[in-house]
């Protein structure tokens, strides 16, 4: 009797989890005076005749993994990954302006300078005519050279299924809209940040363990090169065979959030696999330092914002603040391999925590909940959840407007249907 | 032409007090108390109860018996004393040769550096930090921005805007790891940590 019990509440619990969501344009977050999310927009390719005109049919939208507003606020940028292209939508009409193909043939073989196909010596597990045809699979991107240039990384080049070869990032020059060049980086490349002085941009390698860092101190992208390869702990070795491997799970550290201190002086890099931590590396001589631990498992994303750092928890489904200076005295105060810090202020938000965002002047967080298909809003100041609304089902990616009037989030797509959608909400804060 | 001897003498004696001490000053040194100063690195002194300090921290480069602190001039050499348990100091700001950063095997080195009734004992920190918990955040504290400047075991420096003393604590002393005082001047917090001998911090002196 007890299993069969069991059974239904796993199949009900499943069911349950499974349930595709799809929000209204108009519907509201409840529960709070203080912020409201009313969702003005959407682009999606799950319906073709929507009722609402502001729900636009977009089959440019395939698994959309993450968004990005230029940093003049005109246009946003959306990364989708099946789709191999990064949509570019004006921010004040929410109309397509492009999109950017990630297909490289004979006809653009321009944009690999000198025909590099790899760095850092690393070798491609199969012999092609020109490995430098493909098509490149979007997921992260960040700005630089005051948003001049928009650094866009592929999760893997489509050839190599098992995502162990050299991958691959486009370098967008946001004027025209269009790849001005297509450097080589290690497998399996996911987030990416420029240095707050724009002479770094540091390439997180999800697949191995490392990191490329690119000197940028010039202003043409063809004389952008490799600065150095830093390695956390040890970088993995990749020899999979001929079988398939699920490269989200088989990725050592599964190296994730990234991102600058302020002052320019650190590197910090979540470890999103193996036994947690955020990796710190002297961002003057890149130097390994070694790893922070105490934080909740599994840190997915990264942001620092005045005084504080936030992090999100993507199983436990928690956001965690702490001082960024005192979590990164923690490190340099003490040697070995690892030190622990425990001064964290914690919220849960639910399973499955995702990108996370702040409003300019860090009062409230937004943390994309991606089991329970919702947006949470947090008040940092006692790190208490004010309000959230349903999004449709997957939310993974997010950004926020300079002026902290909107929030676009990405609703990556599934097998059983779902997702593939960008949302829009209108925030207002009362 | 007559020249009196007793003149040029007493002439030439005032000359070479006078060039000694403009060289002490410019070494920072002070014969009667070790060679330490700095007016740029005054401190705004509050009125704490527990502890008195000095004005100014430690500029010490010597041993009380007069034997040299080696003096590690870049990373590699911070580095390398250190592994060897070797007492050194750096300059917090190499380019402008101010602030003295010990690692920790100067404290513990039988020669000595500080006259016993100066040094900052783990009690005196105890009882600072006790009274600056029943005071709240009602205390003032300012340093000049060179102050905050750490070095740390990997030989670099960096500035963290903490500031970080060592403690005299010989009874805790592990083989490792050393108590400092740190002062978190942004968020007006006071605590007791412990650090990697091979770090370095100033040491602040008590009156």
């Amino acid at each position: 009797m007890k299993y069969f019990v069991l059974t239904v509440f796993i199949w009900l619990s499943y069911s349950w989890q499974s349930q595709v969501v799809q929000i209204q344009i108009g519907q509201k977050s409840k529960g709070s005076n203080e912020v409201t999310l009313e969702l003005v927009n959407r682009f999606q390719r799950n319906y073709a005749k929507p009722a609402n005109e502001n729900d636009q049919y977009d089959v440019s939208i395939n698994s959309p993994k993450s968004v990005n507003y230029s940093l003049d606020g005109k246009k946003f940028y959306v990364q989708s990954l099946e789709g191999c292209k990064t949509v570019v939508y004006n921010a004040q009409t929410k109309k397509k302006m492009k999109t950017i193909e990630h297909s490289f043939d004979a006809s653009n073989q321009h944009l690999f300078k000198d025909k590099e196909t790899t760095v850092f010596d690393y070798k491609y597990n199969r012999t092609l005519a020109n490995y430098n045809v493909f098509n490149g699979k979007p997921v992260e991107s960040c700005f630089s050279h005051n948003g001049k240039y928009l650094w866009v990384t592929y999760y893997r080049r489509d050839y190599d299924s098992n995502a162990e070869c050299p991958s691959a990032l486009a370098i967008i020059d946001t004027e025209k809209d269009e790849i001005v060049r297509v450097m080589p980086t290690g497998p399996l490349p996911k987030m990416i940040a420029c240095s707050p002085d724009n002479k770094f941009i540091a390439v997180t390698h999800w697949g191995d363990n490392t990191l490329g860092i690119i000197n940028i101190e010039g202003e043409n992208p063809m004389d952008f090169y490799y600065h150095k390869h830093l390695v956390v702990d040890y970088q993995m070795k990749l020899d999979f065979g001929a079988g398939h491997v699920n490269r989200d799970s088989e990725c050592g550290y599964c190296l994730r959030g990234t991102v600058f201190t302020p002052d320019g002086d650190f590197l910090l890099v979540g470890k999103m696999g193996g036994a947690a931590g955020i990796a710190v590396f002297d961002a003057k001589t890149y130097e390994f330092l070694g790893t922070i631990k105490g934080m909740q498992s599994n840190v997915r994303h990264l942001v620092i914002n005045g005084e504080f750092l936030y992090l999100s928890a993507n199983t436990p489904g928690m956001v965690q603040k702490c001082s960024w200076r005192a979590f990164v005295k923690s490190r340099v105060q003490n040697e070995g391999k690892e030190v622990a810090f425990n001064d964290f202020e914690t919220v849960s938000v639910g399973a499955g925590a995702r990108t996370i965002v702040t409003t300019s002047d860090g009062k409230y967080l937004f943390a994309a909940v991606n089991n329970g298909s919702k947006i949470v809003v947090v008040q940092t100041k006692d790190m208490k959840v004010v309000t959230e609304i349903s999004a449709d089902s997957y939310p993974v990616g997010m950004d926020i407007s300079s002026d902290d009037k909107e929030l676009i989030v990405t609703s990556q797509g599934k097998e059983n249907g779902g997702g593939n959608s960008v949302m829009v909400f209108k925030i207002t804060v009362h | 032409m007559r020249i009196n001897f007793s003149q040029v003498f007493y002439r030439n004696l005032l000359c070479s007090f006078l060039c000694v001490s403009l060289v002490a000053c410019q070494n920072g040194e002070k014969p009667s108390e070790g060679n330490r100063e700095s007016k740029k690195q005054k401190l705004f002194q509050t009125d704490f109860k527990s502890a008195q300090f000095e004005t100014q921290f430690s500029e010490v480069k010597s041993f009380l018996n007069g034997d040299s602190i080696h003096h590690a001039q870049n990373a590699a050499e911070w580095k390398s004393a250190c592994k060897d348990k070797k007492p050194a100091w750096c300059y917090a700001d190499a380019k402008t040769k101010s602030g003295i950063l010990y690692n920790y095997h100067v404290l513990t080195d039988k020669r000595g550096i500080i006259p016993l009734g100066k040094k900052l004992s783990l009690s005196v920190a105890e009882k600072l930090r006790d009274e600056l918990v029943q005071r709240k955040k009602d205390w003032t504290l300012e340093f000049v921005d060179q102050s905050y400047v750490q070095r740390a075991f990997n030989g670099q420096n960096y500035n963290l805007k903490f500031v970080q003393f060592w403690i005299f604590d010989e009874e805790h002393l592990s083989d490792n790891q050393a108590q400092i005082m740190v002062w978190d001047l942004k968020l007006k917090k006071f605590t007791i940590e412990l650090a990697s001998v091979n770090n370095g911090y100033r040491i602040w002196l008590l009156k």
